[in-house]
């Protein structure tokens, strides 16, 4: 085999024991807290109509990796989750009472550079609830990222919320058109204050809504950030907004969650299908996002059944990272021994084995080599016990000879 | 208070830059982008300044290894870095530019056949600003003299930037096109925006008023 073959790809990753380990501990986690507030998991394909995917996710077009099946069909794997549970909404849940409440977590695919936390293949969890067009909806699903990223261990860590309603109703107010529109909720979500001062000022903006729009920046802290922006607008579209913010942010309150939470208005993320309220997670250790999400209440409506829906979604891999960097202590294994018997003693040994296996990993000897050998193999595989079971006469004489490995102890 | 670390361009921008960054209050120290040292620290303000290849910087700040950077547009137009661009230094100023030898007789874009081939180097700039006019391009990377290319046949036209046009008529160019301005930007990385938001604000405005005197 060519040995440029045996790389990966790039932009994937191998997923070595202990990152496995780590993974399924943090989806274990993660899981539990969406489940404890009613939400159930749902798996979708990892593939989809082109069609399908393309119809939530403006910005990812080029990023998504497509194919044809046999008939000529565009299919593409999915890039994020959101599009597939929209279409089992809109199609097999459609008869089912709402609301609907509903978690997952899978592979996603995006074509982009690799980069700092940024993979080709990486995986997802999150929650997605239609049918609610509340406030209280937008502060549940707040505060079960809240609670998932808290569960998973990692103390370090902030949302920040906004609304693009806010900027919305200003660029609506001033009548701008969409590609303008688009350009500026674009040079806001890059935070790309030199160009956003640029498109103002070539607009039918009047001076309050520039100021209005460029504040946004500076619109950031607690639930006075938003006192101060109702005195910056005073179209129905951008207060409604702020109104929502505030009701969502009270709800945070209650939930006791509020101590993570920042209002800022300039967040309002990369996607353009956000209608409402939008967030999203850092932590100090990790210089980009680890989860984000918000209100996206057109989307469902595009394949035919219109119902409101917000949700959001963690990255499993970034949230690993910052675990690591925070130094948790993930969970430990069970004890990890290795029985040595000779072949003599089987009906003994298998025993023993299954009866340790009710708390510990226990794996046979199967190799056929000296004590020494043993011990070696140990220390390299961080095994914590050998059991050397000794020849005996009979199955009831027996004796193990127990040699503990210490941690720390492996030596080349 | 954490450590705050800002990546500098060494080269043409480094003096102006740390000359306004001293008067802005975060240049506290002897600063030479010919030091063998690569970080320099500042205790007293908690600042770590790393030394860096400018077309480099925007790589420290979008990992978050630097909070803060500063960078040419045109870098970071080539680069499509994920930063946040908070603030126009104003100072570097130069524009990138289509150039094409003056004797093929072509004044506009317009008047350009719709193929043909670009020396530059910056490739995804100049690929980007021709798919949108519709000319169809093959572009060739270079790293430097990117105006000899059309002089010796190896392209029909160079993209590149060009600050008083001086380079261009010594070397028989003219310039067709504009694609964009640049000049040195701040720049921030998405999270530190946040972590550190009064810190990294208050240099933003600090800077902005050296700025404005200026």
């Amino acid at each position: 085999m060519d040995w440029n073959k045996l790389q990966r790809p790039e932009g994937t990753r191998d997923y070595l024991p202990d990152l496995a380990r780590k993974k399924k501990i943090i989806e274990e986690k993660v899981m539990e807290v969406f489940n404890s507030w009613g939400y159930e998991e749902i798996i979708t394909p990892t593939f989809e109509y082109y069609d399908i995917l393309s119809a939530a996710t403006e910005g990812l077009h080029a990023k998504m990796y497509k194919f044809f099946n046999r008939k000529g069909e565009i299919l593409a794997l999915r890039p994020e989750m959101t599009a597939s549970i929209a279409r089992m909404v809109a199609t097999e849940l459609r008869e089912k009472s709402l609301p609907l409440r509903l978690a997952y977590e899978g592979n996603v695919y995006r074509y982009e550079t690799p980069r700092a936390g940024r993979h080709r293949e990486f995986y997802q969890a999150g929650v997605e609830l239609f049918g609610v067009d509340n406030p209280l909806g937008d502060a549940e699903v707040i505060s079960i990222a809240v609670k998932a990223v808290e569960n998973a261990g990692l103390n370090n860590f902030n949302i920040d919320i906004g609304d693009v309603g806010y900027f919305t109703g200003i660029m609506k107010e001033a009548k701008l058109d969409e590609e303008l529109q688009i350009k500026i909720r674009h040079a806001l979500s890059e935070r790309n204050f030199v160009e956003l001062k640029e498109l103002l000022s070539g607009t039918d903006l009047n001076g309050q809504q520039k100021k209005a729009i460029l504040a946004a920046q500076d619109l950031r802290g607690g639930k006075e950030v938003i006192a101060e922006a109702k005195d910056l607008v005073n179209n129905e579209e951008s207060l409604e907004a702020l109104i929502n913010l505030e009701e969502v942010y009270k709800n945070l309150e209650l939930m006791g969650v509020a101590d993570y939470i920042y209002i800022d208005l300039s967040v309002v993320r990369g996607f353009d299908y956000y209608t409402g309220i939008v967030f999203e997670g850092y932590t100090h250790d990790l210089g980009y996002t680890i989860c984000g999400g918000g209100r996206y209440d057109n989307l469902v409506k595009k394949f035919g059944y219109p119902t409101t829906a917000t949700g959001f979604a963690v990255g499993v891999d970034r949230l690993i990272l910052s675990l690591e960097k925070q130094g948790y202590e993930f969970e430990m294994e069970n004890k990890k021994v290795i029985l040595r018997l000779q072949p003599e003693d089987k009906e003994k040994g298998f025993e023993l084995a299954e009866e340790l296996r009710q708390n510990n990993n226990v794996e046979l000897e199967l190799a056929t080599r000296d004590l020494e050998e043993t011990i070696a193999y140990a220390k390299e595989k961080k095994i914590d016990q050998v059991l050397n079971l000794e020849t005996s006469t009979s199955k009831e004489d027996y004796k193990i000879n127990e040699i503990e490995i210490k941690a720390g102890e492996q030596d080349g | 208070m954490d450590k705050l670390t800002i990546a500098l361009p060494k080269g043409r921008l480094f003096d102006p830059v740390v000359e306004i960054l001293r008067e802005a209050g975060v240049v506290n120290r002897e600063l030479d982008d010919d030091s063998r040292k690569l970080i320099l620290e500042d205790e007293q303000l908690e600042i770590d300044f790393l030394l860096s290849k400018a077309v480099d910087v925007h790589t420290y700040v979008e990992h978050g290894v630097a909070d803060l950077g500063v960078v040419g547009k045109d870098v970071l137009l080539e680069a499509g870095a994920s930063v946040y661009e908070v603030l126009d230094l104003e100072l570097g100023s130069c524009r990138l530019v289509v150039a094409i030898p003056e004797e093929a007789g072509i004044t506009s874009l317009e008047e350009l056949p719709s193929t043909g081939r670009v020396a530059t180097k910056y490739v995804n700039v100049a690929q980007e600003f021709f798919d949108q006019q519709g000319i169809q391009t093959e572009i060739v990377k270079l790293n430097g003299s990117i105006e000899m290319a059309p002089l010796v046949g190896l392209s029909d036209m160079i993209v590149d930037i060009s600050s008083t046009g001086r380079t261009l008529r010594e070397n028989n160019l003219i310039e067709i096109a504009e694609i964009a301005r640049s000049s040195a930007r701040l720049i921030t990385n998405r999270v530190s925006y946040k972590t550190q938001h009064q810190r990294i604000k208050n240099i933003i405005d600090d800077v902005k008023a050296v700025i404005s005197k200026q």
